[in-house]
């Protein structure tokens, strides 16, 4: 695939969202110009960016759709409903053509089916609606104010000469831009094209030079040559007309104009820089983020030689490196927060469907959308939601029948929340359906060889059996959430992302499914501590307190394996014992408390070095079986430090208890 | 010359087509005439062809004949403004 063709998958993909996000919208809140203007937008890009690729298909039917749109905007058609479930099985549609086009096939005769049927659907509202306002055009005030807004362009545009090899055609971009505005004059620049004998049938040789009326800024202008601005050289300017006879009146009334204009550019340049926003190669920011990691790891090692002098100005030097680099730091990881809503809002659609497909009635909402979280775990989190979710609405859900027996509503709710929580974000699906009932999953647990009895196990316990790889307690296998991809992948996907996954659920009142992930996956700040020879981090955002194994607690302990910590019992994990690190216990032993989700238990450790900004780096296959390390860092001084899991080790603790 | 032997003239078929015109410069005594009647779709890798064949020709005192372009074809001349350069003859 050509970085082009990546550019307009990338760009189609956010196009559909969009246009998902604004019909199932208006299916909720009802229509209104916003969505429609938006739905409106990304039927004309994907249209215009398709024509660029010569994707017939696409631009055939988006052209039709975008016509019945236009008719919509102008308010000649109603938006109905029906119009709105037929957009959404259009913008299926419109997916599955980008799919194919990108994947160099044609339609196979199902849709081309689909495509007749939904084109005549179309063209059936457009006839049916459409009265003779069509062919009669009212200019309205507006309309006469854009049209004075209009501004005469110079575009010229120099062919790079491997331009070809991007696979474009230049003439689908010029009929692109024709699409913002009019093309006054176009003629080709031919001077360097070579004869038969010297020619090269793949080299571009030509340029163009073309005078454009428009009401489109220059950003506008350049917009539509975004995807080739790397084989191409663009120049845009305005073409501004000469002044007409010079009397008194006429140049104080060009002054006016002037300062309107002026006032006007100033207007367009101020609206620019707010909205102004970059769509930068992922790789990019990694790429800087992993830079800036080694330069924390370099201070961090220029801070610890600083400390062994007495030199006061390094000291303070670095320390005030120490800090920008932490500015420096979070900016960077800024760039790749991105807010949760908008990944989350395509769920509305799926919760939706898939109700409608099994007769339920569902009422989905959610909440947070506006909490930050790194794009890649956004984007990694986003398949066991859906799965997650769809499990919330086939098996959670009654169907209403049994939800009014039940003396519940028949309408069942379904929440998806996100928010920010002691370092973490937490995300929560929540229903008030059926419950997860432990004795059918004791049963099945059994009956599959997963345990011999439940004697032992807490409510957790059993909840935490679905996870098991090979277990299903539905009945039957539906086509919504019986796919094969378990819980057991759930879980999977979410530990991979360092985070975890728990169950509370009561028996007909219904579930949450609570999921614990970390705010990202690069960086994090932690303790330095060392127990035997190794020496670990903790992250600091689960430590809650530190304290000295003191006598006194020892005393207390009688050989048990926690302590009396303000009338709480903390249970303790001997770090060396479990790490099966040589005896080599200090005089002072310390205990670092920590806690993730409602779990707390103190890590015993024999020294504590203090904070320290840590660069995660895997640690390979080799490791890939040592439960409670989740990662490696390098110090300062060349050395190796283990990264807890901490939530592993909670666990381990919680179950050898 | 008689009709093209393709349907459309584009990235994917101008190296065979600068081969297939090479050759016909090469043979042509006063005279080249091409036929566009097959010819559906044409983009701007091809017409640029077209315009070094015309300059070819033209040096060469060879007299091309451009013939048959559909409405398609021409409409796509006109986008990209070669109509004003490219001289096309149709019946």
């Amino acid at each position: 695939m050509t970085d082009e063709l990546g550019l307009f998958l990338e760009d189609a993909e956010e196009q559909l969202a969009f246009m998902e996000n604004s019909l199932v919208n208006m299916q909720e809140n009802g229509v209104n110009d916003d969505d429609v203007g938006a739905l409106f937008r990304s039927m004309h890009t994907i249209k215009g960016t398709a024509g660029m690729f010569g994707f017939d298909d696409i631009v055939d039917f988006t052209h039709i759709a975008e016509n019945l749109l236009s008719e919509v905007r102008s308010q000649r058609i109603e938006l109905t409903q029906e119009m709105l479930d037929l957009f959404l099985i259009a913008k299926d549609h419109v997916e599955n053509l980008i799919d194919l086009a990108t994947n160099n096939k044609t339609m196979d005769a199902t849709q081309e089916q689909t495509n007749t049927q939904l084109l005549d659907k179309f063209k059936e509202f457009m006839s049916d609606k459409t009265t003779t306002t069509i062919d009669t055009p009212v200019i309205t005030q507006t309309e006469i104010q854009e049209k004075s807004n209009e501004k005469l362009w110079y575009v010229g545009i120099f062919l790079h000469e491997d331009f070809y090899a991007s696979g474009m055609d230049i003439i689908n971009l010029i009929s692109f831009l024709g699409d913002f505005g009019e093309i006054k004059f176009i003629e080709p620049i031919t001077k360097d094209i070579p004869t038969l004998d010297n020619y090269n049938p793949l080299t571009a040789y030509v340029g163009f030079e073309i005078h454009f009326l428009t009401e489109a800024s220059r950003d506008d202008i350049e917009e539509v040559f975004e995807f080739n601005l790397d084989d191409l050289d663009l120049k845009i300017e305005e073409i501004k007309s000469e002044p007409e006879v010079i009397v008194e009146e006429i140049v104080i009334e060009k002054e006016e104009d002037k300062d309107e204009e002026e006032q006007q550019v100033i207007k367009v340049k101020t609206k620019d820089i707010t909205n102004l926003s970059l769509r930068v190669d992922s790789y990019k920011v990694d790429q800087l983020i992993n830079q800036i990691s080694e330069m924390v790891i370099a201070n961090a090692k220029i801070a610890q030689i600083a400390d062994t002098t007495d030199n006061g100005e390094l000291i303070e030097s670095t320390s005030i490196m120490s800090d920008m680099l932490e500015d420096v730091r979070s900016s960077v990881m800024n760039i790749r927060m991105v807010q949760v809503g908008d990944s989350f809002a395509r769920f509305r659609r799926i919760v939706g469907d898939t109700a409608k497909k099994i007769g339920k009635n569902i009422n989905f909402t959610i909440n947070g959308g506006d909490t930050e979280l790194d794009k890649m775990v956004v984007e990694k989190i986003s398949d066991p939601l859906m799965h997650m979710l769809r499990n919330s609405v086939d098996h959670g859900i009654e169907m209403p029948e049994d939800r009014i027996k039940a003396g519940k509503t028949p309408e069942g709710s379904v929440s998806l929340s996100a928010y920010p929580d002691a370092g973490t974000i937490v995300i929560e699906i929540k229903d008030d359906g059926r419950g997860l009932d432990k004795d059918a999953i004791v049963k099945k647990a059994i009956s599959n060889g997963l345990i011999q009895s439940a004697d032992d196990l807490s409510d957790k316990d059993i909840y935490n059996l679905i996870f098991v790889a090979g277990f299903s307690t539905a009945e039957k296998i539906t086509d919504i959430s019986g796919r094969g991809v378990g819980m057991d992948v759930v879980k999977k996907n979410i530990e991979s992302l360092r985070g975890t996954i728990e169950i509370n659920s009561t028996l007909g009142e219904g579930s949450l499914f609570k999921i614990r992930l970390p705010l990202t996956l690069a960086i994090i700040d932690g303790l330095l501590v060392q127990s035997g020879e190794t020496k670990y981090i903790i992250p600091l955002e689960m430590i809650q307190e530190c304290l000295e194994l003191s006598s006194e607690y020892k005393k207390h302990m009688k050989g048990n394996k926690f302590i009396n910590l303000r009338e709480t019992i903390l249970p303790l994990l001997d770090i060396r014992e479990y790490l099966n690190e040589t005896d080599n216990k200090t005089e002072r032993e310390n205990i670092v408390v920590v806690k993730y989700g409602n779990y707390s238990i103190g890590l015993e450790v024999d020294e504590l070095f203090g904070e320290f900004q840590t660069v995660i780096k895997p640690l390979g296959r080799v490791f890939e079986n040592v439960s409670g390390i989740s990662g490696g860092t390098i110090l300062g001084s060349g050395e190796i430090a283990l990264i807890f899991d901490i939530p592993k080790l909670i666990e381990y603790k919680i179950q050898n208890n | 010359m008689s009709e093209l032997p393709y349907n459309k003239l584009t990235i994917y078929e101008v190296e065979e087509f600068y081969k297939l015109l090479v050759e016909q410069v090469e043979n042509a005594e006063s005279k080249l005439e091409l036929d566009f009647t097959t010819i559906e779709k044409i983009d701007m890798v091809a017409i640029q062809l077209l315009l070094s064949l015309q300059q070819t020709c033209k040096n060469k005192s060879i007299q091309l004949i451009l013939k048959n372009f559909s409405s398609e074809l021409l409409h796509t001349l006109k986008a990209s403004g070669c109509d004003k350069v490219l001289e096309v003859k149709n019946d």
